[in-house]
């Protein structure tokens, strides 16, 4: 049982999600959208965060699926972790979802839920950065169609009442020769010292990492910022030294 | 739409029966199966979705019981491990001893049998990756991945 009341609401369209926010939001009911649920119900149990409502995401069509269409993937934005690994149609993503939580908690996180997340690391992100993925978004304006790499700068730039609705990437890019590792402490299931994912683009590698900086972020190889975490998991020298060991292996795995 | 506000009626579909509560849509699942209905099998540990003790299965698949709300159930098949009824698992459980305190037991099960009718031929990894959803303060990994393969197609 959570420790404050709300009311919960499952439209089946993506209007009528983004309408009925605009009307919660004037009768003061501070909504949330919710996918999985799984950062929220977190939070609320401790008293971190509080919400009158509650939109459900999950009943609008096809937002839990994973398709093909023509040259594209689409990955709705409350596909579980889980449904994306076993669609076989990113296999970076599989990889990197695949070691995010554990296996059962898989079946509830969504894609969406972890990249507008409060958790720093949004491991589901890296793959979709490294893709440039266009993200089909839908709010109080209707629907738009950007460029990850245009809305996205630390973190996703979504209006007020904006929701993703799906991530849409090329084929091609899925089948590029790729690498991924996540480095933790010591337990298996934890958060990441770094993950590391990249591609072989055209002979030149192209990286993406969480646990570098608090925010996933593309990595231009001798390009540092001054962000680097530092923290019990790792110092800031050793992440930039697990960093450097992850980018010669990811060379090496991807024939550069 | 479907819209829940304040105490609301709800139809179930539970251990292979319709059942009826007056939830709150504040309530996780856990807290409906075991204070609503009485299925007191899952249990409250972490209740953050670390544990794995609330486990039960959704759909045939596992599902961390605290990190659902009740009203989200709605539409899908929940089995508890009071709906297992002697399940293979149950029996390797109890000749591997493969539990002390037994207070992990039960969401151990749940994973364990839905890997077993999802994936009957499981590889050492897959079941390695599928327990690590669960944890066990008496340590007993060794016999629960022992009761797990003494029940797999052909008993790896």
């Amino acid at each position: 049982m959570l420790p404050f009341d709300f009311e919960y609401y499952k439209p089946h369209t993506a209007e009528e999600a983004a309408g009925l926010y605009s009307a919660l939001v004037k009768e003061g009911k501070a909504p949330v959208y919710y996918g999985g649920g799984t950062e929220l119900i977190t939070r609320a149990r401790v008293g971190n965060i509080t919400f009158g409502a509650v939109i459900d995401l999950k009943g609008i069509p096809n937002i839990t699926k994973v398709t093909k269409k023509g040259g594209d993937i689409i990955i709705g934005a409350c596909a579980s972790l889980a449904d994306v690994a076993a669609s076989g149609a990113f296999p970076l993503m599989a990889s990197v979802v695949k070691r995010i939580a554990d296996h059962t908690a898989q079946y509830k996180i969504t894609v969406g839920g972890n990249v507008m997340g409060s958790i720093i690391y949004k491991e589901a992100l890296l793959p979709l950065l490294l893709a440039d993925a266009e993200i089909e978004t839908f709010g109080p304006e209707g629907k738009s169609k950007k460029k990850l790499s245009k809305i996205y700068d630390k973190k996703l730039a979504l209006s007020e009442g904006e929701f993703i609705k799906a991530f849409i990437l090329s084929k091609a890019v899925a089948a590029l020769a790729w690498y991924h590792r996540k480095e933790v402490k010591s337990e298996k299931i934890d958060y990441p010292l770094i993950t590391l994912a990249a591609v072989n683009d055209k002979g030149k590698l192209k990286a993406a990492a969480s646990g570098l900086y608090p925010y996933p972020a593309v990595i231009e190889e001798g390009k540092i910022n001054g962000d680097i975490l530092s923290d019990m998991r790792g110092s800031a020298e050793f992440r930039i030294k697990t960093l450097d060991r992850l980018i010669g292996e990811a060379k090496r795995a991807t024939g550069i | 739409m479907t819209e829940y506000k304040g105490l609301s009626e709800i139809e179930l579909y539970v251990n292979g029966a319709n059942v009826s509560a007056g939830v709150y849509p504040s309530e996780t699942l856990l807290y409906t199966l075991r204070d609503r209905l009485g299925l007191t099998g899952a249990k409250a540990g972490c209740e953050n979705g670390d544990c794995g003790t609330c486990t039960v299965l959704v759909d045939g698949l596992p599902m961390k019981s605290c990190l659902m709300l009740a009203v989200e159930a709605v539409g899908k098949s929940i089995t508890t491990i009071e709906g297992l009824k002697d399940a293979p698992i149950q029996q390797a459980f109890m000749d591997k001893k493969a539990f002390q305190c037994g207070y992990c037991t039960s969401g151990f099960i749940m994973v364990c049998h839905s890997l077993l009718t999802t994936k009957p031929d499981a590889d050492g990894q897959t079941i390695a990756e599928w327990l690590q959803s669960n944890i066990c303060r008496c340590t007993c990994y060794e016999e629960i991945a022992d009761a797990v393969k003494s029940v797999l197609k052909g008993n790896k």
